[in-house]
């Protein structure tokens, strides 16, 4: 996928688009991607045991990034909250372009009463700030992962909707669209071997802002209290665990908010390298 | 055909505040089991429950209960807080003008720091300082705003002892207090949406300066203060207005951790509790308030744009910077 995001041209050149920025983006991700999902497999990550010795122990041999006020790992509850984030940030952003995308499609190329419907389910849904949509929706269904996803997919469906509606409008005119409708192609085929492949690179870069955009949501979720239940560690429990020790030890609250903030980072800094404007004005602001 | 377009757009309006508010209650009503026992939770006797029931209409249909709820909505009343049996109503306006002041403050002390920074990029576009301003922007547009929060805190209450770390100090104390007291919270939220604004204002006033009118301005030697003030800013303010609009839902959603990290007693803080406490009839009161303010400023921004930029009146003639500007989504 890698050689569809840069600029055509010798390898040579390609080689040169890079910049140190993606290099260290692709680097933390690929890392963080590899201990949360394959570490798990070889090491049994230590993120419960407490030890009433090494409350907020600084870093050590035994534990790299120290422990918490329990004595817990914070290195190894960093990266099961990894886990959980990147579950969520991942699954929440396929889910909800899954099910948008299509929807868009449909309305911006088949337009009039379909298009009417599904604008409006839009409208509306886009009426409720995400984040208090997703906290109302989370404290109705309770706390689990599957429903924190629920509560991030319902919110950013909509986005994916109007963005796949617009890009497919401006497909739809073009020549070779017409040159499929007048040779009698099926409506679906064309939609999906001649509308699809042109929306998608600015869907995939908005998709790339959008697990930012979720990791975000599920990080404030459970700063409230109402994210992925306790037993799982989420960066976003993680820091609202340590926020009263803040003026003791503020390594409680930074370690989480760090891995936070360079996966939303480097997400973003990737996305802004095959981005199109209009996705890059938002950015990967909530 | 323009007046009737606008009375397509208020029917539009007032149908999506319509099912709003349908899904407002229905989200209370529709709670898995009976209500009355899902807010009451493991603490209601049989008797509190009763009460309840009663209290919500529950002995009633559910289409009647609708209409009963619905023109007391109208009528401002927002039933009962099961919490501390204030009514919902005098919550929401006791809170909504904290929240209100720190949203303002916080866009002001965003755009006060945009603007600048996005005309100073704009008319060095391509040099060093652009890429750095861009670079500093981009940091900003990817730190969630809690964070923020928590270095500000650090900095500023922990480290240097300048500031206390929560509270809230009422107009009537003093405006000076006051402000000071949601300075950090609202630095703290001016942050993103800053971000956003340098990035969408410098984008357009690129564009602006790219434009016939601008090289006869340049020809007659204006002073580049001057053009970018007194030329290049209405017709590239169209990007800023729109995401003005995109800005307040995310300053809703926002200030409800900033209030809660901050404890300030505005509507994000209350929103944040009832969800805790299970106080539903709060919550459904708090939301349906934050999603009507939320489609009328944007109905606003929308009759913005029609002062601001006068080819949008004539649909046919948009510009391509004006269309582009509407295309932005709503995140």
């Amino acid at each position: 996928m890698s050689t569809a995001i840069l600029p055509t041209g010798s390898w040579r050149r390609r080689l040169r688009a890079w910049r140190l920025t993606d290099a260290l983006s692709l680097t933390w991700l690929g890392l963080l991607a590899l201990a949360a999902l394959a570490l798990p497999l070889f090491l049994q990550l230590d993120t419960e045991t407490m030890s009433a010795t090494e409350r907020l122990a600084g870093p050590s041999a035994q534990h790299w990034l120290g422990t918490d006020n329990y004595g817990r790992d914070l290195l190894a509850r960093a990266l099961s909250g990894a886990r959980v984030s990147l579950l969520i940030g991942f699954g929440s952003v396929a889910a909800a372009a899954l099910i948008g995308v299509p929807l868009g499609m449909l309305a911006g190329y088949l337009k009039g009463a379909v298009d009417a419907v599904i604008s409006f389910v839009v409208d509306v849904i886009l009426a409720f700030p995400g984040l208090v949509l997703a906290l109302a929706l989370a404290s109705f269904l309770g706390a689990s992962v599957s429903n924190v996803m629920i509560a991030i997919v319902v919110p950013m469906t909509p986005v994916f909707v109007r963005l796949a509606k617009a890009q497919t409008m401006s497909v739809a005119g073009r020549e070779y669209v017409e040159a499929s409708q007048v040779i009698g192609t099926r409506t679906w085929s064309i939609v999906v071997r001649d509308v699809l492949p042109n929306i998608l690179p600015a869907v995939l870069a908005y998709a790339l802002v959008s697990v930012g955009s979720a990791i975000l949501i599920e990080g404030g979720l459970s700063f409230l209290g109402m994210g992925v239940p306790p037993e799982q560690p989420s960066w976003g429990s993680m820091i609202n665990n340590g926020r009263i020790f803040i003026s003791e030890d503020p390594r409680l609250v930074a370690v989480p908010s760090l891995f936070m903030l360079l996966t939303i980072l480097g997400l973003n800094l990737i996305a802004d390298r095959f981005l199109s404007p209009s996705a890059a004005a938002t950015g990967g602001v909530r | 055909m323009r007046t009737r377009k606008a009375l397509l757009r208020l029917a539009r309006l007032a149908a999506v505040l319509l099912v709003v508010s349908t899904l407002c209650f229905l989200s209370l009503n529709l709670l898995p089991g009976d209500p009355a026992r899902a807010i009451l939770g493991e603490s209601g006797t049989p008797e509190s429950v009763a009460a309840l029931q009663q209290e919500l209409g529950l002995d009633q249909p559910l289409a009647d209960r609708y209409v009963t709820w619905l023109g007391n909505i109208l009528q401002g009343d927002f039933g009962r807080s099961y919490a501390n049996r204030q009514p919902v109503a005098d919550i929401i306006l006791q809170r909504a003008p904290v929240t209100i002041e720190l949203i303002v403050l916080s866009q002001l002390i965003a755009l006060a720091v945009a603007v600048p920074l996005a005309a100073v990029a704009a008319a060095r576009r391509g040099t060093a300082v652009d890429r750095g301003i861009s670079s500093l922007v981009f940091l900003a547009v990817s730190v969630p705003s809690f964070v923020l929060a928590f270095v500000l805190i650090w900095v500023f209450a922990i480290k240097l002892g300048l500031y206390p770390a929560n509270g809230f100090i009422p107009v009537s104390d003093g405006l000076g207090q006051n402000l000071g007291s949601l300075f950090l919270p609202a630095l703290a939220l001016a942050a993103g949406p800053a971000a956003l604004y340098q990035r969408v204002l410098r984008a357009d006033l690129v564009e602006t300066y790219g434009q016939e009118f601008m090289n006869v301005a340049r020809a007659k030697g204006i002073s580049p203060l001057r053009m970018a003030v007194r030329h290049a800013f209405r017709p590239s303010l169209l990007g800023l207005t729109t995401s003005l609009g995109v800005v307040v839902g995310m300053l809703i959603g926002s200030s409800v951790i900033i209030e809660n990290l901050f404890s300030l007693p505005g509507l994000g803080s209350i929103l944040a509790q009832s969800v805790s406490a299970r106080d539903y009839v709060t919550v459904q009161g708090v939301v349906l308030v934050a999603a009507t303010s939320f489609v009328l400023i944007n109905a606003l921004v929308d009759l913005l744009y029609t002062f601001i930029d006068p080819r949008l009146r004539k649909p046919r003639t948009r510009g391509r910077q004006a269309r582009r500007a509407r295309e932005v989504p709503v995140a």
